[in-house]
């Protein structure tokens, strides 16, 4: 038994994953440590001029908990947290000079990180390479499949992945091929943190049972362009409208550069409606306790599975088909979340007076684990028996959004191109006539457009 | 009095224009102004500059009528200019907080005309750190001699107007205007200026201008007929180096960074729409009969063989219209040359 002293060292990027790190810490997840290091990394895509978290309302309400807080993107300055990784050969000057820059000594150092796949946490990881990893998950990618074949020297260190019960019941699948042991972060502890932080917040000018809608950013990640994104929140307002709400709450992406059109401010006067843009950035959740809005809309946000499963608020998605259709490749690692609050949230245009959602909690086990299969049938081979059965028995024309038939073919899952016809996507004759036939269809639709 | 006088020319850069004015917040100061130079933008630019005219301390907004081009809109910010210090940024880049107030002290401190600053260049999540080419950091030296040697790259190489600062001196010597209309290449003939008229210099590491690669809409992406200024630019090089005290010393390396880039346009001649590679072809044979032929000899001898022989195929080619005069348009058509 080792007795040299123990740092754990939290990387968090948002108010929301530090939340959920301060409530775990809360709830004792964490084996006693005579040190605990808060290292934020702000991954927006221009850092200089994005605010960094520790500078945001609430954020003393949780600094408390670490003995100190450190800057990733000063530490590795001027580079980009999710651009930059350090060469393997390099490893050793590193963990040398890094263990100097923070005054670690030789303590024995545990990281607790989120996004374990990508940078900035996997080069976080590659730097100590003796240091076990907790894993923990701020959202719903949690659900979904590892993005991609994680190195074995990272893989391995891994023993937990600590996750909030968004959706009751439903065990995540990240990081089963390591045989991770997932543990729920309990829901009282995180509510309990996020109503400190929303006393901490001071005044925010909100109407009272106003619509709230949630902006996304998604043209940071190539999915939609700055227009169709603009074009979305622009379709959150006017569904929101048609539902009979006149006042309306938008809180823009916490990431998202700041806003250059006044599309969503010319619809509101075109509309006659109130319409308050948050110019502060402050966490869903609060809002959610500070204005208990009548009604919550969103694309894919993870908050509007918290609004709903934690406060109990009446929630609406939009875009979402959409986005099933755009995301590619169908390994995309956004289509877990998007493809659980398409199934689990109602849609902006059901207009019944008890708007139902496809799937609840507890059934909706079988669609996230055949969508995780067909995402990443190599890493998971031993979901395929699961995968077939609920293909052969619940695809029909509303779960079809969910899977491509190209990718079930190409996986050889039922719903696939019957086999005696698997010839025809590779066949040139009729590839040939295809091209042709959609021509002359465009060809027809220009000119019906032109008269 | 105002100290800094920051130039901001800005022209459809909607997406970007928020994170550089957001960049400039965090380097204000009351003795610090920032003229955001609107070239006649066509998207929601001028709103966007509007709203940080009213927010951001030191703002001045400056609009054209009509779009002149990176050159002219930041001789009109110069014209305007009351600090006694000038600096550069173009409107879809972005700084470090507290780079202008470094980079103040550091010329005050150093007492020289100007100072030429390393840069982070970035596309998307992936930067790149881009030096000055000269080794020698934080002492005063006089330009003029940093420009050679001819084969290797130098300090007037790396022309990025805002990787700097520059003393009010030289903007009242006439040094720190660029050529009207140039489209491209604009800092090319402003940095050999600068290196020949300035007194004293020095350059420094620092890293706080983020210059925004893979930018769609940015010129060096574009194969248009834009492009071609480079040969208007590099004329002007050549013509005012050829007047130079020390010309004989000095042209050698002008005619060879000409012919460098003439051939790094020939070299990727198929980012070109036809019409424009065919008139790259002609205009550059051109210059290259314009310039000094005994040193453009010397110049092509000591490249390497693959772009010797690229231009010595294209100095080769019959072009009977070639004395016509550039400055007007007048250059020859496919037709003729063909």
């Amino acid at each position: 038994m080792s007795t040299r002293p123990r740092t754990q060292i939290f990387m968090a990027s948002t108010l929301y994953g530090a939340a959920t790190l301060a409530a775990a810490l809360d709830a004792d997840c964490f084996a006693p440590a005579e040190r605990r290091l808060l290292l934020l990394s702000n991954n927006a895509t221009t850092p200089e001029t994005t605010a960094s978290l520790d500078t945001m309302p609430g954020f003393a309400q949780l600094r408390g908990r670490f003995d100190r807080v450190l800057s990733w993107n000063e530490t590795i300055s001027p580079f980009h947290p999710g651009g930059w990784s350090p060469r393997a050969d390099d490893v050793p000057l590193w963990e040398r000079h890094l263990r100097l820059l923070w005054g670690l000594g030789d303590d024995r150092v545990e990281l607790v990180v989120e996004s374990i796949q990508v940078n900035p946490a996997l080069a976080l990881a590659q730097l100590f390479p003796d240091a076990p990893i907790d894993v923990y998950a701020d959202g719903l990618m949690s659900y979904g499949p590892t993005r991609n074949k994680l190195d074995p020297l990272i893989g391995t260190r891994i023993s937990r992945l600590l996750h909030l019960d968004l959706v009751p019941g439903l065990t995540p699948l990240l990081l089963t091929e390591f045989d991770v042991a997932p543990q729920t972060v309990p829901t009282d502890a995180f509510t309990k943190v996020l109503a400190e932080l929303s006393d901490a917040s001071g005044s925010l000018e909100v109407p009272d049972g106003a619509a709230l809608l949630l902006g996304q950013y998604l043209s940071a990640l190539g999915i939609l362009t700055p227009e169709e994104e603009e074009e979305l929140h622009v379709r959150m307002v006017r569904g929101a409208v048609e539902r009979g709400h006149r006042e309306i709450v938008f809180k823009p992406h916490p990431s998202a550069p700041a806003r250059w059109s006044r599309l969503l401010e010319r619809e509101a006067e075109k509309l006659d409606i109130s319409l308050t843009v948050l110019d502060s950035p402050v966490l869903a959740e609060v809002l959610y306790q500070r204005m208990r809005p009548a009604l919550v809309v969103g694309c894919f946000s993870t908050a509007l599975l918290t609004a709903a499963t934690f406060y109990g608020l009446p929630t609406a998605r939009t875009g979402t088909g959409l986005l099933l259709e755009r995301l590619s490749p169908y390994q995309n690692s956004n289509r877990m979340p998007v493809t659980i609050v398409d199934a689990l949230v109602p849609d902006l245009g059901d207009r019944s007076e008890h708007p139902r959602a496809y799937a609840t909690a507890e059934s909706i086990e079988g669609l996230v684990t055949a969508v995780g299969y067909a995402m990443q049938h190599q890493i998971y081979p031993q979901l395929r028996p699961s995968a077939e059965r609920y293909l052969a028995t619940h695809l029909d024309t509303f779960t079809r959004r969910y899977f491509k038939r190209r990718r079930l073919t190409a996986l050889a899952l039922p719903g696939a191109i019957p086999s005696q016809l698997s010839f025809i996507p590779r066949n040139a004759t009729v590839r040939r006539v295809a091209r042709r036939a959609r021509a002359v269809q465009r060809r027809l639709k220009k000119r019906a457009a032109f008269g | 009095m105002v100290k800094l006088s920051v130039i901001v020319p800005f022209y459809n850069v909607q997406t970007y224009a928020p994170d550089t004015l957001k960049s400039l917040a965090a380097n204000a100061r009351e003795d610090f102004e920032f003229l955001l130079v609107d070239d006649c933008s066509r998207d929601e630019t001028p709103e966007i500059l509007a709203r940080a005219e009213r927010e951001l301390p030191g703002a001045r907004l400056l609009r054209h009528e009509q779009n002149g081009g990176l050159a002219t809109a930041r001789n009109t910010g110069l014209d305007e200019a009351r600090g006694e210090y000038i600096a550069f940024l173009d409107g879809d880049d972005w700084l470090a907080p507290g780079y202008y107030p470094e980079l103040l002290s550091t010329i005050e401190e150093l007492g020289c005309d100007f100072v030429r600053t390393d840069h982070v260049q970035c596309t998307a999540r992936a930067r790149t750190v881009h030096r000055v080419p000269h080794g020698r950091r934080g002492v005063v030296m006089d330009p003029r001699e940093v420009i050679l040697p001819a084969d290797r790259s130098t300090s007037v190489d790396y022309a990025y107007a805002w990787a700097g600062m520059y003393h009010r001196r030289l903007l009242d010597d006439g040094v720190l205007h660029f050529k009207d209309g140039l489209r491209t290449a604009e800092d090319r003939p402003w940095i050999w200026r600068l290196h020949r008229e300035a007194k004293s210099m020095a350059v420094v590491g620092l890293l706080g201008v983020f210059y925004r690669r893979g930018v769609a809409s940015s010129l060096t992406q574009i194969g248009d007929v834009r492009q071609l200024d480079f040969i208007r630019a590099f004329d002007q090089v050549i013509e005012e180096t050829a007047q130079d005290r020390d010309a004989d010393l000095l042209l050698p390396k002008a005619v060879r960074t000409y012919c460098a880039i003439i051939s790094h346009h020939l070299g990727s001649i198929e980012r070109f729409e036809p019409q424009v590679a065919r008139k790259l072809r002609t205009m550059s044979a051109a210059a290259m009969k314009r310039m000094p032929q005994d040193v453009l000899k010397e110049a092509l001898d000591s490249m390497d063989v693959q772009r010797a022989s690229r231009l010595r195929r294209l100095r080769r080619r019959p072009s009977p219209t070639l004395s016509a005069p550039l400055e007007q348009g007048g250059t020859p058509t496919a037709e003729v040359v063909a």
